[in-house]
């Protein structure tokens, strides 16, 4: 009887969520995407920052100012994993995709493990006055909690989508991966470069933690529920495409929305992997990749 | 048959009869309660490595493969009453549809999306078994096993025994892969995909070989768990536990041979039983994470590779 | 021209937009020496993917002992025949030399035993005194010579070496021309990927130049020296 109402409520609840992905999968697509350094652990990182914010939201920050404050320290830290990865690995001629991969999760578990023991099992959120109520528009119910970490989210992303495209050492980035030799030949060192690189992807967790813990409470675990639907947006928008990342988000968060409305919530956990594997099986390059 | 096919046959006999033994020679059934567990990672450890180790190719997944046979064998046993035997076949065969599904969808790319796909398969089960009424749902099933026979003194020494079986039937599985001309041609896919390829190797066919074989033994070696619980619940079949462990068993032992998942598990599950009561399961996990990390950036040959007499091998 | 083992029929291979080979016409002689030249990025790597079978062409079809093989897998058209070795050398790591040689053994059809194969293989291309070391210890030009074994151990009909003498020093690229002969003396054909001149030019009976996909000249390794068109590759105006 009201389908219609129910229908565009999922829509736009669909769009607001996957736009939320798409900053938890930002990181990932730089990592991944451009370094194809398989950080698995990104999801975890993302709900460390989440936990940093509800830190100082503890102490009276706001949340996206409290955001803003992680991003030195999780630049930092991304610089020092990678510190770490490149000694163990690099240095041997190049990493294999399998230890590195193993190497992430152990990292994660670790991650997830030190919040549990720092943080306790139980949910838990942030209350800021603009997130408790809604914003209606005829027949539609925006909540605000879920209105402004979605409106976060392509701001940050256009923001390291112009410093990729648009800067000196952006430019870099997109290069090293495959241009290593170039690069060392115009004077840059690659290893610096992808150090900076993971640094900025660890500092869009801190953001993307922000807007997941403004969307719902959270848990040290929450990563895991995370990871089918990040690398979903990552590899079906093509390996390094972060402006297709949004709209493969947006698609993945209005599928779950619908199978919550007209289904049931308990079964969209799955929805972001059938995507993926159904994606995988039809067009293993991407949505919006270059075909290669 | 060579010498060492021999010396391993002769190695299985006294196993197992130590196996049908040891119940009526140690009284306590908490040794084999906790030697359950320890057999269990035996098996887990031994079929993650076929595909993982032999070939290469990680799965973050191994407690999907085994929740599901954990869950089907609960299903046909408490149903339809299937004897257990049967019931750790059809969860073999199961879990071998399983990750020839999962290997068809994936391996045609890369190995890295096969990893990723596994990470997913786990919320995949998880939100099925949750969304199944008759499987118990969230709050899960009580099964009632079924008694022990008269060669077995109790419940915990009978269970001890199946899971004895299933673990070295496993670990000759995965003794023979590695001999034959399977072992040798996944280990070429190992080390170079395409030079495999051309060298007239089937790659992608015997990639999908090692996930049937490696799937069929991760889910037999959730067919007893529903006995030796007697209750099922979503969260332990699939816990996170087991796919940490199912990776850093073989890891820490070595996994180019079938030595190392079994010195692994033994190792690191006899650890964990040990530890379980003194100290917390976090604790635990954090253990074996930072131990896994040790292992995967310090010593990636693995225990038998530091102890072993190919000491000189590189590390690939 | 003897009879064709290997020919390729209007074949083209396309990158999204991007067409990175073709359209080609190409026969190999049973028994030829070929040699292949042009820049990086003139379709040679794209070419011999094409015949090995890792791409399959977008049209045009690849013929082999008179059977059309544009549809088959990479690993069916190395058991027929067709064997290649790699621009960098690609060993089995965690075998030893002689296990290295006994996968191809094990997948394609080669009669006798195995072990006396590929014992014979290695000793022809000087590796007896290696054959237990694990693979990871072999020099570059052992590598290559490993990759060469590994590639004419089963047999075949064809063997494409793909700059198989890159990063060697003169006596070493004499070594493995030294080797690639013998194997023509038995009646392989050889096709060479090369960039060190000379050795192509010493080599090949027969020399094609590829440019930005296309096959722009053919000939003996004189005419190709002096062809215009080959020299405004190289050379520019």
């Amino acid at each position: 009887m009201l389908s219609i109402d129910i229908l565009l409520n999922a829509i736009v609840t669909g769009i607001l969520l996957g736009s939320v992905y798409a900053s938890l999968a930002l990181g990932l697509g730089i990592t991944f995407g451009i370094l194809h350094i398989p950080n698995i652990a990104h999801p975890t990182l993302v709900v460390a920052g989440a936990f940093f914010v509800y830190t100082l939201a503890q102490w009276g920050f706001d949340p996206i100012i409290a955001a803003v404050i992680g991003l030195v320290p999780f630049y930092l830290l991304g610089v020092a994993l990678y510190a770490f990865y490149s000694t163990v690995f690099e240095r041997k001629g190049g990493a294999n995709v399998l230890q590195s991969l193993t190497l992430f999760f152990g990292l994660s578990l670790v991650i997830e493990i030190l919040l549990s023991l720092g943080f306790g099992s139980e949910l838990k959120s942030v209350s800021v006055s603009y997130i408790g109520s809604s914003l209606k528009l005829g027949v539609l119910t925006v909540p605000y909690r879920l209105l402004i970490p979605a409106l976060l989210a392509p701001v940050t992303i256009a923001a390291v989508w112009l410093y990729l495209s648009r800067t000196n050492s952006g430019t870099a980035i997109r290069a090293v991966a495959h241009e290593e030799r170039a690069l060392s030949i115009a004077g840059l060192n690659p290893a610096s470069v992808k150090r900076h690189a993971f640094g900025i992807a660890t500092a869009t967790a801190v953001i993307a933690g922000a807007a997941l813990i403004m969307v719902g409470p959270i848990e040290p675990f929450a990563g895991r529920y995370q990871i089918g639907r990040v690398f979903a947006i990552v590899v079906l928008a093509g390996m390094g495409s972060i402006p297709g990342s949004l709209v493969i988000a947006i698609i993945i968060g209005i599928a779950e929305a619908l199978v919550s409305s007209y289904l049931n919530p308990s079964w969209s956990p799955g929805v972001a992997f059938a995507i993926l594997l159904l994606g995988l099986a039809l067009r293993p390059q991407g949505l919006f990749g270059a075909a290669r | 048959m060579k010498k060492s096919s021999l010396l391993f046959l002769a190695g299985v006999i006294i196993v197992l009869a130590l196996g049908f033994l040891m119940p009526w020679l140690l009284r306590n059934p908490f040794y084999f309660f906790a030697g359950y567990v320890v057999l269990q990672y035996v098996t887990i450890a031994t079929g993650w490595n076929i595909l993982g180790g032999y070939a290469g190719y990680i799965n973050f997944g191994a407690a999907g493969f085994f929740g599901a046979g954990v869950y089907l064998s609960a299903f046909l046993f408490t149903t339809f009453g299937l004897p257990l035997p049967l019931c750790i076949l059809a969860s073999g065969v199961f879990g071998a549809i399983l990750g020839v599904l999962m290997g068809y969808l994936t391996l045609r790319i890369q190995g890295v999306y096969f990893a990723i796909a596994t990470l997913g398969l786990v919320v995949v089960l998880e939100t099925i078994v949750h969304n199944i009424s008759g499987l118990g749902g969230a709050s899960g099933m009580a099964v009632y096993g079924p008694r022990p026979p008269a060669w077995s003194p109790g419940p915990s020494q009978f269970n001890f025994t199946v899971m004895l079986v299933i673990a070295v039937a496993s670990v000759a599985l995965a003794r023979w892969v590695e001999i034959s001309w399977i072992g040798r041609g996944l280990r070429a896919v190992r080390a170079s995909e395409d030079a495999a390829e051309c060298s007239g190797v089937p790659t992608l066919r015997l990639k999908l070989v090692a996930c049937a074989l490696s799937g069929a033994v991760l889910a037999a070696a959730g067919a007893p768990y529903p006995f030796y619980t007697s209750f099922v619940e979503p969260v332990t079949a699939f816990s996170l536990v087991i796919g940490l462990n199912a990776i850093a068993m073989p890891l820490i032992g070595g996994t180019r041979t079938w030595v190392g998942p079994v010195i692994g598990a033994l190792l690191l599950a006899s650890v964990q039983q040990i530890a379980t009561v003194t100290i917390s399961s976090e604790l635990n996990i954090l253990f074996v994470g930072a131990v896994l990390i040790a292992f995967v950036a310090f010593a990636p040959g693995g225990i038998s590779d530091l102890f072993g007499r190919n000491k000189g091998r590189a590390r690939s | 021209m003897t009879e064709p083992v290997l020919s390729l029929k209007g074949v083209e291979k396309l990158f999204g937009s991007f067409r990175a080979l073709g359209p080609v016409d190409l026969a190999v002689g049973a028994g030829e020496r070929l040699g292949i030249i042009g820049p990086n990025g003139s379709g040679k790597t794209t070419l011999i993917n094409c015949i090995t079978g890792v791409y399959q062409p977008d049209k045009g079809s690849v013929h082999f002992e008179g059977r059309d093989i544009s549809h088959l897998q990479a690993h069916k058209r190395a058991r027929m025949g067709i064997a290649r070795s790699f621009q960098i050398p690609r060993p089995f790591t965690g075998m030893t030399v002689l296990e290295n040689l006994l996968v191809p053994l094990d997948y394609c059809a080669v009669e006798g035993s195995k072990d006396e194969r590929a014992r014979s293989v290695l000793a022809s291309v000087g590796l007896s005194a290696r054959i237990s070391d694990p693979s990871e210890k072999l020099t570059q030009l052992e590598l290559r010579k490993l990759e060469l074994a590994r590639a004419l151990v089963g047999n075949p009909k064809v063997l494409i070496a793909d700059e198989a003498m890159a990063g060697l020093s003169e006596e070493e690229i004499d070594e493995v021309l030294a080797i690639l002969f013998a194997l023509n003396r038995s009646g392989v054909a050889v096709i060479m990927i090369e960039h060190i001149m000379h050795a192509v030019m010493r080599f090949s009976e027969r020399v094609v130049c590829f440019e930005t996909g296309r096959l722009i000249a053919s000939g003996s390794s004189s005419e190709i020296a002096e062809n215009p068109l080959v020299q405004k590759v190289y050379f520019g105006e």
